[in-house]
């Protein structure tokens, strides 16, 4: 079947199949499928990749099926692969979606031949368990959860993994944001919804205005002002927010 | 980890023999998102109606020269398209009224096809009511070797209809079957089964659509009150809006029906209905909610003339001994016709209907997200629920009044005032202070003392109590019902006296 042919029969398919299918999504990577053809892909491979457009204008958008559909599976030159790569996505969109952002940032570089260890990789930094050190040095970094919800205001903090902070609304404990903590400049805030937590460190730390003490080292934190909460992670880090501020300050070590 | 992502891979994308993708339905999301979803894709795409009138929410009377129009700050949702859809999930019976052509039939269509059935088996399923329909049009046939061969009746084996085995079963303008029919009918609703020739055939979770052109039931065959009361809630068909016209035309352009093109990522299979039902069924049902629907039964069901016994004074004396309310319900009784709903309607309402008012609140909380059934919920379904099943009483004080007649037409309008009015009333009764709860509690305590000294003093507190009950000038529903309980009390105390 031509590619044409293949077209006209999602354009009046998909919509019977899906109610919510966005025709626009499913026609901005057309020019994409047309690129596979000239590149010699076989007519196997660009049907499937249409088959997962198709099905993806059909759902609310995900950042790695997005990015899926834009690089790495354009590249594909067989149908198993195709299929075993959308599976992961949509396995980490159904368990993890609030890693969703965060993985498809990960993963932006990756060849379609990567994408499965590379996602192993990453998951396995975000919920690794190792207690880590402080070392010598300390240093506070400042997140903004205004970034993934506009009208966010920090009332309490928790850890979904030593690796992942939670910072619940005030006034609406089941909205909240969260923050991957992977080094001191590999942090990522992303949407975190309701779910379960783990306890925190008992990490002796002492917290006032533009300061935090962890560890034995005073460490600036610039517009960190009291009344505030704090956490501490084995990750390790210490993590702390202000009344009236969408602002997360971070200690971790340098 | 590394499972984990293993795990994920055994996902819908598969290889076919013929070296093409396969990608298998999505089941993601929740039950319920796909019934909203479904919802939607009915509202927007098959019945087009915008008529949002199951409200909730706080009330705000909007006025002027034309009259008056009631909004509810949480917005609404069209009883048309989601009533047919709780029931799907439920398994409850349905009846849609309304004139022809507005779609009674295609919503009834639509949940079959939501449950699984394909156009045709659905189309080649549903049921047409008409005069000379019989039972073995009905149900089946037996087999005509087996007549002439068999020795006994069991020998005779019979043909069933293969529609009743479907999950979705729909009977069109079912007001036109005769008496015997209806009778049929009735079996396989309320019990699931049918038999002929001492063959059974069971029917198996069912969704029952049932439609009539008229509001009542009153086609060619009067409906028989048993299967009326077997009706769980009822759906008025609403005339589309007028700015819908280009939808029916781009429809008449495309020449493909709504059926045609339900999506088929909407549809449930039996476990997933099955688990809904369970999903609705673990949902909790406010105390309020409870408390309304028991005073509005106990208020409609009161009828103070029909014996000079407490006990009887309930409609269903009436019914028994042959007589309508208007018979008694006149000046010599000396309740308000207007403060008390007792006068407004024929009958009380039975416990069937009260189970199908808690299933359906339920199911409708479960629809909102909700995570108990309100008092809003069972206020919004009640006049659904109840329209079947509650017949006014047309010579009755109420109804003479002018603002009042124009509730003859619209009966899910008298039903909710009757229930605001019900309600309103027990509130206020409840507010006064009824010594019942602590009668009940220093009753138990004296039953489980066992001691006769105890027990006796405390039926002499119970006296008290409904003698003062009996000094509060007129014996209403309220103060029958406190009457009733405080009996009973007295009579448990009798017999934890007597053992």
């Amino acid at each position: 079947m031509s590619l044409e042919a293949t077209l006209a029969r999602m354009r009046a398919e998909a919509p019977r199949r899906h109610p919510t299918w966005d025709s626009n999504r499913f026609e901005a990577h057309v020019g994409a499928a047309h690129e596979m053809i000239i590149r010699g892909a076989p007519e196997s491979v660009v049907h499937a990749y249409l088959e997962l457009v198709a099905d993806a204008a059909a759902r609310p958008p995900s950042a790695l099926r997005e990015l899926l559909l834009s690089s790495t599976l354009t590249s594909a030159t067989d149908v198993a692969s195709i299929a075993r790569v959308h599976n992961l996505a949509e396995g980490l969109e159904r368990e993890l979606p609030w890693l969703d952002g965060f993985v498809a940032h990960a993963l932006a570089e990756s060849e379609l031949a990567q994408f499965e260890a590379n996602l192993v990789a990453t998951l396995e930094a975000v919920f690794d368990t190792t207690e880590g050190r402080w070392g010598r040095g300390t240093m506070c970094a400042m997140r903004t959860l205004r970034q993934v919800d506009d009208e966010i205001l920090p009332g309490s903090l928790e850890l979904v993994a030593p690796r992942v902070l939670r910072v619940r609304d005030r006034d609406d404990p089941s909205r909240g944001a969260g923050v991957v903590v992977l080094g001191r400049s590999d942090m990522h805030v992303t949407p975190l919804p309701d779910g379960n937590a783990i306890p925190a460190a008992s990490e002796a730390t002492k917290i006032g205005d533009q300061q935090m003490v962890v560890d034995g080292m005073t460490v600036f934190c610039d517009g960190l002002r009291a009344p505030l909460t704090s956490i501490a992670s084995a990750a390790p880090f210490v993590a702390a927010i202000a009344e009236d501020s969408q602002h997360v300050w971070i200690a971790s070590p340098r | 980890m590394r499972r984990r992502v293993d795990a994920w891979a055994d996902g819908r994308a598969s290889v076919g023999d013929d070296g093409r993708l396969r990608l298998a339905a999505s089941r993601d999301g929740s039950l319920v998102d796909r019934v909203r979803r479904a919802y939607d894709w009915i509202t927007t795409e098959a019945i087009l109606c915008d008529a949002p009138d199951l409200a909730l929410g706080e009330r705000a009377v909007l006025s002027g020269n034309a009259g008056t129009v009631e909004v509810r700050r949480e917005g609404g949702y069209t009883s048309y398209v989601l009533l047919p859809l709780l029931g799907l999930v439920t398994s409850s019976n349905v009846l849609f009224v309304g004139a022809p052509g507005r779609g009674k039939t295609t919503v009834a269509t639509l949940m079959g096809l939501l449950a699984g059935g394909t156009l045709r088996e659905v189309r080649r399923g549903t049921q047409r009511g008409h005069p000379q329909l019989t039972v073995a049009d009905l149900l089946g046939s037996p087999l005509p070797g087996d007549l002439v061969r068999a020795e006994q009746v069991s020998d005779i084996r019979v043909a069933w209809r293969g529609w009743l085995k479907q999950r979705v079963k729909i009977v069109d303008e079912f007001n036109r079957l005769p008496t015997k029919t209806q009778s049929a009918l009735l079996s396989l609703i309320a019990e699931g089964c049918a038999e002929q020739y001492e063959q059974v055939v069971e029917t198996g979770p069912s969704a029952w659509y049932l439609t009539a052109n008229d509001d009542l039931g009153g086609g060619t065959f009067q409906v028989i009150d048993a299967l009326l009361d077997r009706i769980d809630v009822v759906v008025r068909a609403v005339p589309f809006a007028p700015d819908n016209t280009m939808h029916l035309a781009a429809r008449v352009a495309s020449g493909v029906l709504p059926e045609e093109r339900l999506p088929t990522e909407l549809v449930f299979d039996e476990k997933e209905l099955a688990r809904a039902d369970a999903e609705i069924r673990k949902l909790p049902v406010e105390d309020e909610a409870l408390f309304a629907l028991g005073t509005f039964t106990a208020q409609l069901d009161f009828c103070a003339r029909a014996s000079d016994q407490p006990q009887r004074m309930n409609k269903d004396t009436l019914a028994l001994a042959g007589r309508r309310l208007a018979h008694v319900c006149n000046e010599d009784c000396p309740l308000d016709k207007v403060e008390n709903v007792c006068a407004q309607a024929e009958k009380g309402i039975s416990t069937r209907a009260q189970l199908s008012a808690i299933r359906l609140a339920k199911a409708f909380a479960w629809f909102r997200g909700a995570p108990a059934a309100t008092f809003g919920d069972l206020r919004a379904l009640l006049p659904w629920v109840l329209h079947a099943r509650l017949a006014p009483n047309l010579h009755g004080s109420f109804f003479l009044e002018s603002e009042n007649e124009v509730l003859l037409a619209d009966r899910a309008s008298w039903i909710r005032q009757a229930f605001d009015r019900a309600v309103a009333h027990a509130r206020a009764h409840r507010e006064r202070g009824t010594p019942y709860a602590s009668l009940r509690e220093s009753t138990a305590a004296a039953l489980a003392s066992r001691d006769p000294v105890k027990l006796r003093a405390q039926r002499r507190v119970l006296e008290s109590a409904i003698e003062a009950c009996l000094r509060e000038g007129e014996l209403n529903a309220l103060v029958h019902a406190d009457l009733m309980r405080l009996r009973a009390l007295h009579a448990r105390c009798g017999q934890g006296a007597g053992t």
